[in-house]
């Protein structure tokens, strides 16, 4: 085992404040990505360019939607400091 | 067996060749600091398209590109629905535990996952249950990804069964034993971006093929309208099991031991960011292409001799025969890619976190190199026998070593480094406890527990729930040790 670099842990209270963010987009993202799905399948199959109506707006809408609050979070939540 | 070209052999042989000459140049980068730290964790300098790339490609594993297309064939768009939880993995998968392991890594010293909860609660059970549970399911895991393999060279290149599963054994071994983990990284990288070319590629080749996506939508109503559906036909995906779903593929990534330990390996909390990045982009261009190919698939090649040969007969019917060898190589670089990861962490379950750490505490550095190799051999040749034969039980430990070891390692580990209330009697309570709900329920209702939702979103509540109480009931940790994880105005 290496010997501890210094005496004191690191300071976890950042890191879980990341934690509790990514856990409620985790949230939103089920909420949004399940429930509009489910409620646009629930009609005939109609195409928007090709793929399902549900699948469009249900996920792929959504998934750009978290893709570019994923990258703010971690391009402006994540609040960098050195190595312990 | 279906039509394939001698280029097809070629391109593949290549791309071998060329995963070899990575482990062989990552060798000649290691860093001086202990056979183990660099064997284990590549002496902790780990950079962020490095990290970021073996991340994925240990996460996607014969079971994205072969199983998930094989799904979309059968069933059609519902499976986009099934895999939807991937729109949050990066977010999770970084976000939950990320930071703090790779703050803890650098002042602990953890090289292994049961390391880092040994250590955490100063005990020997909890180190050797968690190394032991590593063990057996990350062994059958490489079980399930030589058959898998096996079978592609089988459908792709009319290799027979056996001398694929052998041929996936010799490869994978030699050059995760020869460079460690850095030369795992590195090919690792390299594979992801094979595995994300390869499946661009097979999507654009196809569609062009088929006549665009319209002309796909319209083909699957022809076949069945149920194809277009969220639920699927036969009601393949009901709504229990789509939020089930969005629980297993996040929270199963964000728990999987192998996957915890590529942030012991990171640089710095730059590097995880900039990976974090890189991976958020990464997941949305190739887990939607990867089904789509399944769906594709459906329209090219509706009859198959086998529901798993769904990609790679996709990619011979449509993509040129003079690329085809490569793309082909895409879910051969999923495989070799997640065979790998696991082969190290089972290894240095045996070695690091077995053998050193209760056996023989002050080895040589010649010594630990000779454990290390022995273990990669034994658990090689252990895997093998079993893909040569596997017994009928084998697709429920794979089911276990996805969702099951996440159900039992995730919240001991995430209130581990974060609550200061948490102690070994929680911890000893919250592993047990995921492993036996998830288990019971499996054999008691399968995969549709209480109210038709995964066992695995019963088992992650049952495990914080016995984590609390078992806290509660257990004295606090000593000062002394709470210290070396948590700053003191913390405590």
């Amino acid at each position: 085992m290496e010997p501890a670099s210094q005496p004191q842990g690191p300071d976890s209270r950042a890191a879980r404040r990341e934690a509790i963010q990514a856990g409620l987009l985790w949230f939103a993202a089920l909420i949004a990505t399940v429930g509009l799905s489910t409620w646009l399948g629930s009609a005939p199959a109609t195409s928007v360019l090709g793929v399902p109506r549900w699948a469009a707006y249900g996920i792929f809408v959504p998934w750009l939607v978290f893709f570019a609050l994923h990258v703010r979070f971690y391009l402006r939540r994540t609040e960098d400091s050195p190595k312990a | 067996m279906y039509e394939s070209a001698p280029l097809v052999r070629v391109a593949f042989a290549l791309y071998l060749a060329f995963t070899f000459l990575l482990a062989y140049l990552a060798r000649r980068q290691a860093v001086s600091g202990g056979f183990l730290r660099e064997f284990f964790v590549g002496g902790r300098t780990i950079g962020p398209w490095v990290l970021g790339l073996t991340w994925i490609a240990t996460s996607a594993s014969g079971g994205t590109f072969i199983g998930a297309p094989a799904l979309a064939h059968t069933n059609g768009w519902s499976v986009m629905l099934w895999i939807s939880g991937y729109i949050v993995v990066a977010t999770v998968g970084f976000g939950l535990l990320g930071r703090r392991i790779v703050e803890l890594g650098g002042t602990t010293g953890a090289l292994t996952f049961p390391d880092l909860l040994r250590d955490r609660f100063e005990s020997r059970a909890i180190g050797a249950l968690s190394g032991i549970a590593m063990l057996v399911l990350h062994t059958s895991f490489i079980v399930a990804q030589y058959i898998a393999g096996a079978r592609v060279l089988e459908a792709a290149l009319g290799v027979p069964y056996v001398w694929g599963v052998l041929g996936f054994a010799v490869i994978v071994s030699v050059y995760t034993a020869y460079g460690g983990f850095r030369a795992v990284a590195w090919t690792d990288s390299f594979q992801a971006i094979v595995m994300l070319v390869g499946v661009l590629l097979t999507v654009g080749f196809g569609l062009y093929r088929v006549g665009g996506l319209q002309a796909v939508f319209d083909g699957l109503a022809a076949q069945s309208p149920d194809l277009l559906t969220p639920t699927g036909p036969d009601a393949f995906l009901p709504f229990p099991a789509a939020i089930s779903f969005f629980f297993v593929w996040p929270l199963a990534v964000a728990g999987q031991p192998s996957l915890i330990t590529r942030f012991l390996a990171c640089r710095d909390l730059g590097s995880l960011r900039r990976a974090a990045l890189l991976i958020g982009a990464y997941v949305l261009l190739l887990y939607p292409a990867v089904i789509f190919a399944g769906i594709l698939g459906r329209v090219l090649v509706p009859d198959l001799a086998a529901s798993d040969h769904a990609l790679p007969a996709t990619i011979l019917a449509s993509v040129p025969s003079f690329l085809a060898g490569f793309v082909l190589a895409a879910p051969m670089a999923a495989i070799m890619s997640t065979i790998s990861s696991f082969l190290l962490v089972a290894a240095g379950a045996i070695a690091r976190d077995l053998y050193q750490r209760n056996v023989r505490r002050k080895v040589s550095e010649g010594r630990a190199r000779a454990a290390t190799h022995i273990a990669i051999l034994a658990v090689s040749i252990v895997a093998g026998a079993f893909a040569l034969r596997p017994p009928d039980y084998l697709q429920y430990i794979v089911i276990f070593s996805g969702t099951g070891l996440a159900a039992t390692f995730l919240f001991p580990t995430v209130l581990a480094v974060f609550w200061t209330g948490m102690n070994r009697t929680g911890c000893l309570a919250g592993i047990t406890t995921g492993f036996a709900a998830f288990l019971a329920q499996y054999a008691a209702y399968g995969t549709r527990s209480f109210l038709g939702l995964d066992p695995f979103v019963w088992s992650l509540g049952a495990s914080v729930l016995a984590c609390v109480i078992g806290s509660k009931l257990g004295s606090r940790d000593p000062q002394r040790v709470l210290s070396k994880y948590f700053a003191a105005e913390e405590l």
